[in-house]
């Protein structure tokens, strides 16, 4: 936070704690191990894919961290292509979530053992 | 910052750019020229021809050094070229036999392909990732063609699943990697690279390992490949002949950008015996498991990781002359596991595709052709001479040892003399086994008679007459600087 808004802010009122951005590079590691441990242990496949969204806005999140640390917008740009290719990802596979339901009527990895695995 | 867009860096992106064109028109022709679908084959054979044609060599990089051009991507391009110029003709009579001969199937392949291509040429880790995910994305969708099979279906959501979790991991090495070094360009990589080892900072190095852990998923390297075989039993035949061969060998190569990129004076400690250790598990698991093997695309699945662990070796040994080899080894697995897949199709028969090796039973005599194929494909992955396989094997085993990685060859070998057990079943029961019951026989079709003597003649005459391939090769292999081995 730049020193103008937390004057701003001071002048209000309003109590400001500066976060060092170090602390959303743990937050954004944290939210992708739960991701990646929703992903291993989740049943359903919907809930798996919601996983992997989360794993790819933790990504999101570090990538604006590390632009806003070197002060560097290339970093910020890769978060719009990272986020246009996350929706593309996401209109294939509730397509072929879809599909999958149609053909065996649910979406349960467990009971999607046609195949072994 | 202005853009400036030179015709040269639309030059560069030649081939993606037809193919694209060429998928969007197989989408608009198939929505409003439904009748001209059988000609639909032939425009995508077009595109892939105005596609070679489009990718003349140019050196250098292009749009603001995102894009690199070389002899290698010349050379993955001309590879990804012929692995869908070998889909389409082996594919187009099985698809039309089956009702599924969309123009999508050909749009998906084409811009899947031109994903593949932009991959390879990526110079920024932005657009490695943008190409995997093209490439990604069309084969998602082609694992789910026959939608109203249970198979199909399942086969496409565990690839789905797998590949975007690896997906993700690119994604978070490449961040790491951009947190550290303040690019994604592997150029910039490179140069700051050459200063420091880059490679001893625990934090990039945790980042390149999600790096290759992803890679390995595309690779399907043990123990990132268990959704190989389940997918290409699931998958249309046409579309494993792609999936299979290309796009393993286009994340063969980036790895080895990448690398190179972040590890310009050599692999070094931690790295090498990674990368052997992959390689090792990946032969010995691969060709183990494929022993036990009663289907034949589960066989040549759980063969295709075995051999993917050979190329392995020439990634751990990581210097110009195991590149050369890798390549060779690479273009020679395209044909041959082209070969395989499109003529195990061609033996299979009814709606349903059939693949249990007692299905090939006697089909040497019934269907000589198609089997003579499959069996000079089987002498080919098992890399006897005078076939392409062999040529590959041996330059990339003759590179670990002179590297002083014996034992890394000698697990090679090893493997390579179990795989005989696997390929030459299927040569057994091609020839010498009787029918146990009656299998419905498909009609010869001309076009994958095409692609069987293209196939043959690549697997023959590039296996006894080397040098050609060997050349491009080591002009490919040059256009990545493996530091002071060089």
């Amino acid at each position: 936070m730049n020193p103008a808004t937390m004057s701003a802010a001071a002048a209000a009122g309003v109590s400001v704690m500066s976060v060092a951005p170090s602390a959303y590079l743990v937050v954004g590691t944290i939210l992708f191990a739960i991701g990646l441990a929703g992903a291993l242990l989740k049943r359903n496949a919907l809930s798996i894919f919601l996983s992997i969204e989360l794993m790819m806005n933790a990504v999101n999140l570090l990538f604006l961290t590390y632009a806003r640390m070197r002060g560097d917008a290339a970093g910020q740009m890769v978060v719009f292509f990272v986020i246009a290719i996350a929706a593309a990802e996401a209109a294939i596979g509730l397509a072929i979530f879809v599909a999958l339901f149609r053909a065996r009527q649910t979406v349960d990895v467990d009971k999607i053992n046609f195949l072994k695995w | 910052m202005t853009l400036n867009l030179t015709s040269a860096d639309l030059a560069a992106v030649g081939p993606e750019i037809v193919l694209s064109v060429f998928g969007l028109l197989l989408v608009l022709l198939d929505a409003f020229a439904r009748p001209l679908r059988p000609a639909f084959p032939y425009v995508a054979l077009a595109g892939l021809f105005g596609a070679n044609w489009a990718g003349h060599y140019l050196g250098g990089t292009f749009f603001s050094k995102a894009i690199e051009a070389s002899d290698l991507t010349r050379f993955v391009d001309l590879a990804a070229i012929s692995a869908a110029t070998l889909a389409v003709l082996g594919g187009a009579a099985l698809l039309e036999r089956d009702r599924k001969n969309q123009g999508e199937f050909y749009a998906l392949l084409l811009w899947s392909t031109a994903g593949l291509t932009l991959m390879v040429k990526g110079s920024d880790l932005l657009v490695v990732f943008i190409g995997l995910e093209m490439m990604s994305f069309g084969l998602y969708v082609l694992a789910a063609w026959y939608r109203e099979t249970a198979e199909s279906v399942e086969s496409a959501m565990k690839y789905f699943l797998v590949g975007a979790v690896a997906s993700a991991f690119l994604l978070f090495g490449v961040a790491t990697v951009y947190g550290r070094v303040g690019s994604t360009n592997l150029i910039a990589i490179r140069e700051a690279a050459l200063g420091h080892s880059l490679l001893l900072d625990p934090l990039l190095s945790a980042g390149l390992l999600a790096i290759v852990a992803a890679l390995s998923f595309k690779i399907a390297l043990v123990p990132f490949h268990s959704w190989a075989p389940d997918v290409y039993q699931g998958m249309t035949t046409p579309a494993v002949t792609f999936l299979s061969t290309a796009p393993k060998a286009a994340a063969m190569v980036v790895m080895v950008r990448i690398l190179g990129a972040l590890a310009p004076n050599g692999l070094g400690d931690p790295w090498q015996p990674l990368l052997g250790i992959l390689a090792v598990a990946s032969i010995l698991f691969g060709n183990i498991v494929a022993l036990s093997q009663r289907d034949v695309k589960r066989m040549l699945a759980y063969s295709g990781i075995a051999q993917m662990g050979y190329a392995a070796i020439a990634l751990a040994t990581f210097n110009s002359d195991a590149f050369e080899g890798l390549l060779v080894f690479l273009a020679g697995y395209i044909l041959t596991n082209a070969a395989a897949f499109l003529s195990s199709a061609v033996l299979s028969a009814g709606e349903k595709e059939a693949h249990s090796l007692s299905d090939l039973a006697g089909m040497g005599r019934r269907r000589p052709f198609a089997a003579t194929i499959l069996s000079l494909s089987m002498v080919s992955l098992a890399g006897f001479p005078p076939t392409v396989g062999f040529i590959g094997k041996f330059l990339v085993f003759r590179s670990a040892i002179a590297a002083g990685l014996m034992p890394l060859a000698l697990v090679g070998i090893l493997g390579s003399l179990i795989s005989v057990g696997f390929y030459f079943r299927v040569i057994y029961y091609l020839w010498m086994k009787e029918p146990g019951h009656e299998v419905e026989i498909p009609e010869e079709d001309p076009l994958a008679g095409a692609a069987y003597v293209l196939v043959a003649a690549g697997i023959l005459l590039l296996g006894v007459m080397p040098r050609p391939l060997l050349e491009i090769a080591r002009a490919a292999a040059a256009s990545v600087s493996f530091g002071p081995l060089r």
